[in-house]
């Protein structure tokens, strides 16, 4: 591995731009996602930023039991951000649909539908726990083995 | 100015070699003096780096046709224009320059903004469309003011030369167009509140919003470049009272001979800076000592409270370290076998079928799936043995759905060897016989 592309693999663990996703979740975990950014865990230490398109982000955070309507949506998005990315599930209703496990209106845990690499346990989990999940999410983005693939389409 | 020496200033100095990573310390700088303002540590120095290197190093999406060469060159022209407006700078005395390069200088500024209008329209994306007309009207509005402020100052010095602006004596004018530019200063770099071009809450990133890649990189790097690039509109207005071009400031510092002419002119701005600060101070001191119900309006105050977190550090926990766990956190349920009597009320209790349990004849297994738990504690409530217990920590993440599972199956205790069971006395057939339902 060349200088070059150390650097850009160094540049994806210290930069996790985030995109976050509700797929029916209570918002307890979305406050914590939030909490997260504040002054007392703040976020940015790690170089992330929320952003407001799926364009943007390299990491999706996706709270929630995954309901009905919210699979299409999430398949969208999920298309929506180029790669190299990762996503993390926050919560354990996206881990497993917790509670809500006997539900008509969900349609499975979020990794039936896309692939899913940190699982972020709680009912919700503290701020710390997320941005814990979010550091590991990034340190896979920075991975070698994760970059192989552009390395591929150069040749 | 010979064509060398123009293409010396473009590409290098003060152009796009030194500008590009000014750039970087401004977009920086941004962020940080928020972070402070909120007691937060912030980005790191090398963040606007980091960020740049990943967009460069992501995918790229497929754009053909002319609309993808619109959408690809608009940030490259961006990036030239804002590239060129720094270039135009006089940080070098007596470096030339030539009559009438105000009129260029601000037109590069203007680029970016209608290369702004014109990406938004070409990415074909609703929100692109919005913010675009968004950025049409605001700056519209605001380049009636930033005009006449900055046309003002020229007309007043007779020149439209921005060497002979910059280092010229001021007039009661150059007050008013200084104020001016200012207010719009944040308009330009759509910082709140004139951020309705990329207002997350509604249009997401607005004109930006199809933007990915090496693109937005671009983009993110024009931005940046427009902050060097004020400073030529604060140099025209020769106060650099927020932020201007740090070469220029570090000029002024070592004295440089033109500037010294008119070292009597910064006085009385940096006495009426230094009287703010001491206002300020004073009204902060006040509040230190006697904060009470009474001065509670006053500790309100933002300004006192954005200058008191200025000065009192950060509140933020460097990143690995975490808050200690609450007394009566509820994490991980664990079980000891030992002192299961193997009833099955926790899985009966369970709200989230986290814990199941099978009991057969001989053996029971408890299994328990973290990644289901709901981290309730009726399992350890309900459990009347104490078997159950609860960490006191966070739950570790996890990278597999069923890494966490946990299952364990106990053998029942042998019951008790059966005693044999009473042999019943023999049946006594008199007695039978003389039973009373026969002697009727």
């Amino acid at each position: 591995m060349n200088l070059w592309k150390r650097l850009i693999c160094l540049s994806r663990r210290k930069s996790p731009w985030l995109f976050h996703m509700n797929s029916g979740s209570c918002n307890g975990c979305d406050i914590e996602l939030i909490a997260a950014l504040t002054p007392r865990y703040d976020a940015e230490q790690l170089g992330v930023k929320l952003e407001a398109s799926p364009r943007h982000a390299d990491i999706i955070c996706i709270t929630g039991p995954v309901t009905r309507t919210a699979v299409n949506a999430i398949k969208t998005v999920y298309g929506q951000v180029y790669g190299p990315k990762a996503v993390v599930a926050i919560g354990s209703c996206a881990a497993s649909t917790n509670a809500y496990i006997d539900s008509r209106v969900l349609d499975g845990p979020l990794d039936s539908h896309i692939p899913v690499d940190v699982f972020v346990p709680g009912c919700p989990p503290r701020p710390d726990s997320i941005l814990q999940g979010v550091a590991k999410a990034a340190e896979m983005l920075s991975q070698p083995a994760e970059s192989a693939p552009l390395e591929g389409k150069a040749q | 100015m010979n064509l060398t020496t123009a293409l010396l200033r473009l590409l290098i100095f003060p152009g796009l070699l030194f500008a590009v990573p000014a750039a970087w310390f401004f977009l920086w700088a941004e962020r940080k003096v928020v972070a402070v303002m909120q007691q937060r540590i912030g980005p790191p120095f090398m963040q606007p780096f980091f960020d740049f290197m990943k967009l460069i190093g992501k995918d790229v999406p497929s754009r053909t046709g002319l609309g993808g060469f619109l959408v690809r060159i608009w940030p490259i022209l961006s990036v030239a224009a804002a590239a060129g407006a720094v270039g135009l700078l006089p940080v070098i005395p007596h470096s030339g320059g030539f009559a009438g390069d105000l009129i260029l200088l601000l037109s590069l500024l203007e680029l970016p903004s209608m290369f702004i209008i014109a990406a938004g329209f070409s990415s074909r994306s609703l929100w692109g469309e919005i913010g675009s007309s968004r950025e049409a009207v605001m700056s519209v509005s605001y380049n009636v003011v930033f005009l006449m402020a900055v046309i003002g100052i020229a007309a007043s010095q007779h020149t439209f030369e921005l060497q002979a602006l910059a280092y010229s004596h001021g007039s009661p004018l150059r007050w008013l167009g200084v104020l001016a530019i200012v207010v719009c200063l944040p308009a330009k770099l759509h910082i709140n509140p004139f951020s309705i071009t990329n207002a997350e809450q509604e249009i997401y990133a607005g004109p930006m919003t199809e933007y990915a890649g090496p693109d937005l990189a671009l983009w993110e790097l024009a931005h940046g470049l427009h902050g060097p690039g004020r400073g030529a509109a604060h140099s025209a207005g020769h106060q650099c009272l927020a932020g201007g071009h740090p070469f220029r400031r570090a000029l002024i510092r070592r004295g440089d001979p033109a500037l010294r002419v008119s070292g009597g002119n910064r006085a009385p701005g940096n006495r009426f800076l230094g009287a703010f600060l001491l206002a300020m101070r004073r009204d902060f001191r006040s509040d230190w000592r006697f904060l009470r119900a009474a001065d509670e309006a006053q500790a309100m105050n933002i300004l006192n409270l954005l200058f008191k977190n200025f000065i009192s550090g950060s509140v933020t926990l460097r990143f690995p370290k975490r808050p200690p766990a609450d007394l009566g956190y509820r994490g991980l349920v664990r079980y000891d076998e030992k002192l299961c009597t193997g009833c099955g009320v926790c899985a009966y209790r369970c709200t989230s079928r986290s814990i199941i349990f099978r009991p057969t004849r001989t053996a029971y297994t408890w299994s328990y799936d973290p990644g289901q738990c709901t981290f309730c504690g009726r399992c350890v409530d309900g459990c009347e043995s104490h078997a159950l217990t609860q960490d006191a920590e966070c739950p570790p993440i996890y990278f597999k759905r069923d890494e966490l599972n946990f299952s364990q199956t106990t053998q029942r205790p042998l019951p008790p060897p059966k005693a044999k069971p009473p042999v019943p006395p023999a049946p006594n057939v008199t007695a039978t016989a003389s039973s009373p339902g026969d002697a009727q």
